[in-house]
């Protein structure tokens, strides 16, 4: 995979260069260069719409947060102030507009991205059986992050996919931080009972006690 | 012993605020095993011991922390960016910047006129412009837009 800007993080050693100058890019639009505009979003599109699938989870709705987190962006260009790296500007909008969109979808499903995280189905049978190799596990995790709710994989995908503090994940979504723990926590056991099934994993480790039974 | 029930209040209130755990069970540790993953402060005491001790919690715990190396590498799996969304997006953002381009240009016609108007009438008809301006839509709008300049 190329080199592109690291979502919600500093650029890395490599990427510095590639950093300034999107920031200096940034910096031309604001001042009302079009065409630097232009490049400012041919430049970063790929990232956000990286980051956008795995917070939304499918193309079209990823589609739709890439095309409103630019205007919004190009609307409020006037009002970054160049504080953070432009790449971390835009990737905060993403977020927050693939918040809104995840809570748009569920109201519209007559439920809210709360309860939504109470209704969870488990579905194990529409994960590929459990594979041995590192590929194999990653795509099955990839699979399982897409049948989380809403709410929980915004969470853990911000948490443990892209290594956002809790303070920044709970500021971004509107919510609190312990109700941002408690999101992760439940998205971190739904995605270990899918990835390793239970009863399992529990007769590999250990002397024949089922799992349920143990304790 | 004080140091003890000290340990323990730490550990009830790092791993759960409500519920303090003395002697946990299997199933209460693997409960508080994906709070405890962070890379923070390892809550000491019963929970570490029971771990250290039980065959099925410390696969327990191997299978966490497999799961947390797992999804820092989904990063890696790449996500095939969809042809023509940049130029959708810049598309989209023409059509924004065309709106807005005519909605400066309206207002900037609205101005012109409402100051030839103003400058024309003397003070007392403009008040009295202004006055009945606030009764009407299209002459609320005008005095939103003075407002912004
Ligand atoms: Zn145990």
């Amino acid at each position: 995979m190329t080199a592109l800007p690291a979502p919600l993080r500093q650029h890395g050693p490599g990427e510095r260069l590639r950093g300034a100058e999107i920031d200096a890019l940034a910096a031309r639009a604001r001042e009302g260069d079009r065409d630097a505009f232009e490049q400012l979003v041919v430049a970063t599109t790929a990232s956000c719409y990286q980051l956008a699938y795995r917070l939304v989870g499918n193309e079209h709705d990823a589609r739709d947060v890439v095309q409103e987190t630019y205007l919004r962006a190009y609307r409020g260009l006037k009002r970054f102030r160049g504080e953070a790296a432009v790449t971390t500007w835009l990737h905060r909008i993403t977020v927050n507009t693939a918040a809104r969109a995840l809570e748009r979808r569920s109201r519209s499903a007559t439920a809210t991205l709360d309860d939504d995280i109470e209704l969870v189905e488990m579905r194990p049978d529409r994960l590929p059986e459990p594979a041995a190799s590192a590929a194999d596990d990653r795509s099955r995790l990839v699979a399982a992050l897409g049948e989380l709710p809403d709410g929980l994989r915004l969470v853990v995908v911000l948490r443990d996919v892209y290594d956002l503090p809790h303070r920044d994940i709970a500021r971004e979504l509107g919510i609190s931080q312990s109700a941002a723990k408690v999101r992760l926590h439940r998205a971190r056991r739904l995605l270990r009972e899918r990835i390793f099934p239970a009863r399992r994993a529990h007769a590999q480790a250990t002397t024949g006690i089922p799992a349920d039974e143990a304790g | 012993m004080a140091v003890a029930s000290s340990r323990r209040a730490h550990l009830g209130r790092l791993v759960h605020p409500f519920r303090r755990v003395d002697h946990p069970t299997c199933e209460e540790v693997r409960h508080l095993l994906p709070e405890i993953l962070d890379g923070g402060e390892l809550p000491s005491g019963d929970l570490v011991g029971h771990v250290e001790r039980c065959l099925v919690c410390q696969a327990e715990l191997a299978r966490y922390r497999r799961l947390m190396r797992l999804l820092h590498q989904v990063r890696t799996v790449e996500v095939a960016v969809p042809a023509g969304i940049v130029g959708d997006v810049l598309s989209s953002i023409e059509r924004a910047a065309s709106r807005r381009a005519i909605r400066s240009v309206l207002s900037g016609r609205r101005l012109a006129y409402a100051s030839a108007v103003l400058g024309a009438a003397g003070a007392a008809t403009a008040l009295a412009l202004l006055t009945l301006g606030r009764t009407r839509d299209d002459r609320s709008r005008l005095s939103e837009g003075e407002l912004s300049l």
